[in-house]
């Protein structure tokens, strides 16, 4: 049961808030009921119509909000579902055509070699063209080399929140340390997975990397293909690896260096020539 | 009674005749249900007391409604209309919340 009303008591505007729930209203009108009639029930015929009237008032305005929010709230919601369902067609999208893209690029070298292959000046084409394509990533290669794992955090066991610090390694630390792994003569180069081209880009766009215009996440996986050991000594000389070695030291971030017997690089996607013609 | 039928056929009526809730009403439709919730809780606790009047009843659901949606017009005009929105949220649902707990009280007695 309810407590008596304390009207005696001096009230403060907190103590209403959390000890009055009930619109004092009712309690004075039953005080007023009792007075004039000795009826203490509510009835009559005017009870009555207020009471349709303001439940019937309440009703509607209930279903009208209902109906409102149903058709305001999927709105947003079917929205962003939309989009996000445009997100997923548009890179299965991708991917199938990449991989149409590498189909035909098979064949079209099977092509290429058997139409070449016959004669001496076919054969030095070829060669060329081996070479050409390697040097601008377009063919998938595997060889002994380095492999660089990049992390904010040094530990890696709470990957759920990378979230929850200030960003500490940037575009332009992982293009200082891709331009350092070029210059102590790595012969192809992958990060996280994007084969690097002469022309491939490394770009921040808000709190992810693009590379290539794909987006990685940490922890960053640079793998270089080159003679491991020469490459590491050459790879500690430049100005990457020093830039990383005081991150490592000041903000905890990770960074191993490992010589791999095996890496597998995918082919990357060289630009079009813009330019040049045949 | 005919109160709880006569709530059922407004809710009825709103989602049948589902008006267009013209633009500038939206922004207080939220607030006027948290009123009216408030209004309902306290139409049953005071007919479980047995001091209901429907004459109470009617009057302050309106007065809640219009107050509150008064207040958050006037927090949208001073800027304040997101704050001012929750204070009569927190305020409404305090209110909410003591009335369904004595309602609870009163029927389960405990």
């Amino acid at each position: 049961m309810s407590e008596p009303p304390r009207l005696h008591q001096p009230r403060g505007l907190l103590r209403d808030l959390l000890g009055e729930h009930l619109d004092p209203g009712y309690a004075r009108a039953a005080q007023r009921r009792r007075d004039h009639s000795q009826d203490g029930l509510p009835g009559g015929r005017a009870q009555g119509l207020w009471l349709l009237c303001g439940a019937l008032l309440v009703g509607l305005l209930l279903g009208v909000a209902a109906n409102d929010a149903a058709a305001r709230a999927p709105g947003a919601e079917q929205a962003r579902r939309g989009l996000v369902e445009d997100v997923r067609e548009a890179r299965a999208r991708t991917d199938e055509l990449g991989r149409r893209a590498s189909e035909l690029a098979a064949s079209r070298d099977a092509a290429q070699a058997d139409a070449l292959a016959g004669d001496q000046r076919g054969r030095a084409a070829l060669d060329e063209l081996d070479r050409l394509e390697q040097h601008v990533s377009a063919v998938a290669v595997a060889g002994p080399g380095l492999r660089i794992t990049i992390a904010d955090t040094a530990d890696t066991a709470d990957p759920a929140s990378p979230q929850q610090q200030t960003r500490v390694v940037l575009d332009r630390d992982l293009q200082l340390l891709v331009n350092g792994l070029w210059a102590a003569g790595a012969e192809a180069v992958a990060l996280s997975g994007v084969r690097l081209h002469p022309r491939a880009t490394i770009r921040q766009a808000g709190g992810a990397v693009l590379v290539d215009n794909r987006p990685v996440s940490q922890p960053y996986l640079l793998e270089a293909i080159g003679d491991p050991r020469y490459l590491h000594v050459r790879f500690v000389e430049t100005d990457g690896y020093g830039r990383f070695a005081t991150f490592t030291q000041v903000y905890g971030t990770r960074f191993d260096v490992v010589q791999v017997e095996v890496l597998r690089l995918p082919a990357g996607s060289p630009a079009e020539p813009v330019l040049a013609r045949r | 009674m005919v109160g709880v039928l006569a709530l059922l056929i407004g809710v009825l009526i709103g989602l049948w005749l589902n008006p267009t809730v013209p633009e500038w009403v939206q922004p207080y439709l939220p607030i006027a249900v948290v009123a009216a919730l408030d209004a309902v809780f306290g139409g049953i606790r005071a007919r479980l007391e047995g001091i209901f009047d429907a004459k109470v009843f009617v009057v302050s659901f309106v007065s809640n409604v219009l107050v509150a949606a008064l207040i958050v017009l006037l927090g949208d005009e001073l800027g304040v209309g997101a704050q001012l929105s929750t204070a009569v949220v927190v305020v409404l649902g305090i209110r909410i919340f003591g009335n369904a707990a004595a309602i609870r009280r009163h029927l389960f007695k405990a």
